[in-house]
């Protein structure tokens, strides 16, 4: 063993994992056989010194599902925040060890199922590159469309939360009725409403309907007004802007150096956008802007949300005006599955298939292969670490979930605030907990 | 489903106090949403817009489970979760009812993982189970008629699980 | 070796004799170090080279692979100015089990870094906050390892049941009862099945 010379200052030994893992057992042994787990059970205690700690969470109105926070508190306000993540914790990681690439697909939905199709998509993705095949550009298109509708819908229904979360409850109403308009579509397209897994790799389930095309013109005719529909609530709303105005600033080095993406980066001056940085899927194609803030706030963070909308919807025009006729699947049928209706009507279609989902023939990158693969998700930077040992199943599967870094900048800010500006920080982050957790 | 129609033009009405308190009880169920991922957002469409379960009284949606009768469990439940539902559960006062929601809350659904309870009915009581991954809005509705029904077959005096 | 990459041009010439090797694979660079070099490699790409974003901080398990060490920890470097991402493997020994933290260049690394101790159980010497992070305080494994099966070693079982008997709240056994796919837990082929999960893949 080599010795770290940055270790050398070390007088105890470190335990291996195998060492670690066996205290670890014993001591598991023991609680569950005593009293339940005491983390869950502490709501409130004075020590004496006048400071109280709050659990805020895990399950709590404004946690948006499972985050849970430890504020000490000075009266009303934070002196010390602590999270606590992982009460979602699925094992996305070690059941994509276990699952082939196609099938892994599947799973990438419930990750972030408020816009279950830009996961999907980002995965596909990353597979491909790591084969290094590119998908037809019909394909490219659509996906392009149905990410940038996903992505409306998860502005606007956080936007939504936003003002639940403050007080303006109907926004919440008038933006899961929008919502609605976006599930349409995408039922339309693949049959579910949020759990799409809509790609596969080197391609997409099955063309959309014909009808697509009218849809997706009489959203893009019915979704403008809306948007000064929500500001109209929302900016007239004296407490609604009182409340988020200055709080939550998070400076650009700040965001920086915590890696902050998404909106929540961009409010705070990080002009960085995978879709301008390294363009996939043909963004390049597309003539859109980044909006970027300075403020930082969590105003900024709302007003941030409602530009991309806008320029999303910008995205889609354009892509519907060139949306090109022809295939929708990779035509290397090495990987890609073929279309179901060929599989049944057709003998060849019908062997490629049977070889890739024969377990052990799926798509087998070369040994040793591994790729970071990110794409722009409503959320941030959603990226995938694929590495390849020669299996029909990835070696190791890593999901850098924007949700996860942004979180972290969390309980800085909410320390110093008041209980009342952490709810109004946290609902402007947004933070997905099947994707924090995953 | 007015009372109107129930007492006609007499003014009065003959019923037995079981009958009455279960029509009350059935409809204006307090649910407790114990919504964590994917199918928690089923259950928001649900209760906004365009399913709007209000019409069916159940909309008084409560975050605190003292004050609720439903509870609604939609996603998915991990081992550092459980204790917090079943604590939850504890927390709401009798009677009360239990809709396990998705394939996750009720058999772990596509993840037969290390960290996923396969199944919170292993370790709390559930009444009425909902196929789906998610549900559709619909379904949800129609778990909550079932347990409409099942509330309107109890003995309100004799405890919901019986003693 | 690493033609093309312009972080490892620009390397003074004794960091650069520690990179070890270089793979290129779809564009991506991957530059490979052992982890006494980690600490000051990253340090030339944070503080000389502008590296400012730390992309991602994780792990691989080699367990029973024929590789150099066991852990290779991988961290992916992006820099805004540059627009330029590229990742660096680290090789940690087994035994050892402990690498310099590097929270104090990037802090994203804080949360990165414990997550990885917490799914691998590798220690960061210096990060403040190596607590479990996704799993319960007291859960006794590392579930991303290798050896531990993905079915896990019965931990989703051990709660017991909460029902409601009259107005008090009663806990009893929990059900055994079959899983989503139709079988019995604790039946002897289902152990077999467990441990042959726990077996690492050829
Ligand atoms: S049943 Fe499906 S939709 Fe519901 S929580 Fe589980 S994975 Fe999500």
């Amino acid at each position: 063993m080599t010795q770290n010379p940055e270790n050398s200052g070390r007088n105890t030994p470190v335990p291996s994992a195998a060492t670690l893992e066996k205290e670890l057992e014993k001591g598991w042994r023991d609680h569950r056989s005593g009293a339940r787990p005491s983390s869950v059970s502490s709501v409130t205690e004075d020590d004496g010194d006048g400071r109280m700690v709050m659990n805020f969470g895990p399950q709590h109105p404004a946690t948006h599902g499972t985050l849970r926070s430890v504020f000490t508190l000075e009266g009303e306000s934070i002196v010390e925040a602590d999270v606590e993540i992982g009460y979602l914790h699925t094992g996305f990681e070690k059941l994509g060890e276990h699952m082939t690439y196609q099938q892994w697909v599947t799973v990438s939905d419930r990750m972030n199922y408020l816009s279950a199709i830009n996961n999907n998509v980002g995965y596909s993705v990353a597979v491909e590159e790591l084969l290094g095949i590119e998908v037809p550009p019909r394909c490219a298109a659509l996906r392009v469309i149905m990410c940038e509708l996903s992505r409306i819908a998860d502005h606007v229904l956080c936007v939504g939360l936003q003002g639940m979360d403050l007080g303006a409850f109907s926004v919440m109403l008038w933006s899961f009725e929008k919502r609605e308009l976006v599930y349409d579509i995408i039922e339309a397209v693949c049959g579910a409403r949020l759990t799409t897994s809509w790609t596969r790799v080197g391609g997409i389930i099955r063309d959309v309907p014909e009808f697509f095309p009218d849809l997706v013109y009489s959203f893009l005719d019915e979704f403008p007004p809306i948007i000064e529909e929500i500001h109209g609530m929302l900016l007239n709303n004296k407490i609604f802007v009182d409340r988020v105005k200055d709080i939550g600033k998070i400076s650009t080095e700040q965001a920086l150096s915590y890696g902050l993406t998404g909106p929540v980066g961009r409010a705070s001056g990080l002009t960085m956008d995978v879709r301008k940085d390294s363009p996939y899927l043909g963004y390049d194609k597309y003539d859109f802007k980044v909006p970027s803030q300075t403020e930082g706030d969590s105003f900024a963070r709302y007003m941030q949300r409602m530009e991309e909308i806008e320029q999303s919807l910008e995205i889609i025009r354009q892509a519907m005006a060139t949306l090109p006729q022809g295939e929708v699947v990779h035509d290397d049928f090495k990987t890609s599955l073929p279309e179901k209706d060929a599989v049944y009507n057709d003998m060849e279609s019908l062997i490629h298939h049977f070889k890739l989902v024969m377990l052990g023939h799926g798509i087998r990158p070369d040994k040793g292969q591994s790729i970071y693969s990110a794409t722009e998700a409503p959320c941030g930077e959603l990226g995938f670490f694929i590495a390849s040992d020669g299996s029909d199943t990835p070696y190791r599967l890593r999901v850098r979930p924007p949700s996860l870094y942004n979180y972290g900048l969390f309980p800085r800010l909410a320390e110093g605030g008041m209980i009342s500006d952490a709810v109004a920080i946290l609902s402007s982050f947004h933070v997905i907990a099947g994707e924090l957790d995953r | 489903m007015g009372l109107e129609s129930l007492i006609g033009g007499e003014g009065f009405l003959t019923t037995t106090v079981n009958g009455l308190v279960n029509w009350g009880r059935k409809n204006a169920l307090w649910p407790m949403p114990f919504g964590t991922a994917c199918c928690a957002i089923e259950m928001m469409a649900t209760f906004s817009g365009r399913y709007d379960i209000s019409r069916f009284g159940a909309e008084v949606v409560r975050f605190s489970p003292r004050q609720s009768d439903l509870l609604i469990v939609s996603g998915r439940i991990s081992i550092k979760m459980m204790p917090v539902l079943q604590k939850i559960y504890r927390q709401m006062p009798e009677p009360k009812w239990v809709i396990s929601m998705g394939a996750c809350a009720s058999c772990g659904g596509v993840f037969d993982t290390y960290t996923l309870v396969q199944g919170v009915d292993q370790f709390i009581p559930v009444d009425v189970y909902v196929p789906g991954c998610p549900p559709r809005p619909e379904s949800l509705l129609d778990a909550v008629f079932e347990i409409q029904k099942l509330v309107g077959e109890d003995r309100f005096d004799s405890g919901k699980h019986g003693s | 070796m690493a033609d093309n990459n312009p972080a490892y041009e620009a390397l003074p010439a004794d960091l650069k004799s520690k990179v070890l090797e270089s793979v290129e694979h779809q564009g991506q660079v991957a530059l490979r170090c052992k982890a006494a070099d980690q600490r000051a490699l990253l340090e030339n790409f944070r503080l000389s080279q502008g590296y400012d974003f730390l992309v991602d901080v994780t792990a691989m398990d080699h367990l029973g692979k024929d590789t150099e060490e066991r852990f290779e920890i991988v961290y992916v470097l992006r820099s805004l100015t540059a627009n330029h991402t590229f990742r660096l493997h680290v090789w940690l020994d087994e035994s050892d089990n402990a690498i310099p933290s590097v929270f104090d260049l990037w802090d994203s690394a804080r949360w990165g870094e414990r997550e990885t101790h917490d799914m691998f159980g590798i220690v960061f010497e210096g990060n403040p906050d190596l607590r479990r992070f996704l799993m319960p305080e007291d859960y006794p494994a590392f579930p991303l390892l290798k050896d531990y099966p993905l079915k896990g070693k019965e931990e989703r079982r051990q709660f017991p049941k909460v029902v409601a008997r009259g107005d008090r709240m009663v806990e009893e056994e929990p059900d055994t009862y079959p899983t989503s796919i139709g079988r019995q837990m604790h039946t002897p082929e289902y152990i077999e099945e467990v441990r042959r999960d726990s077996k690492p893949r050829e």
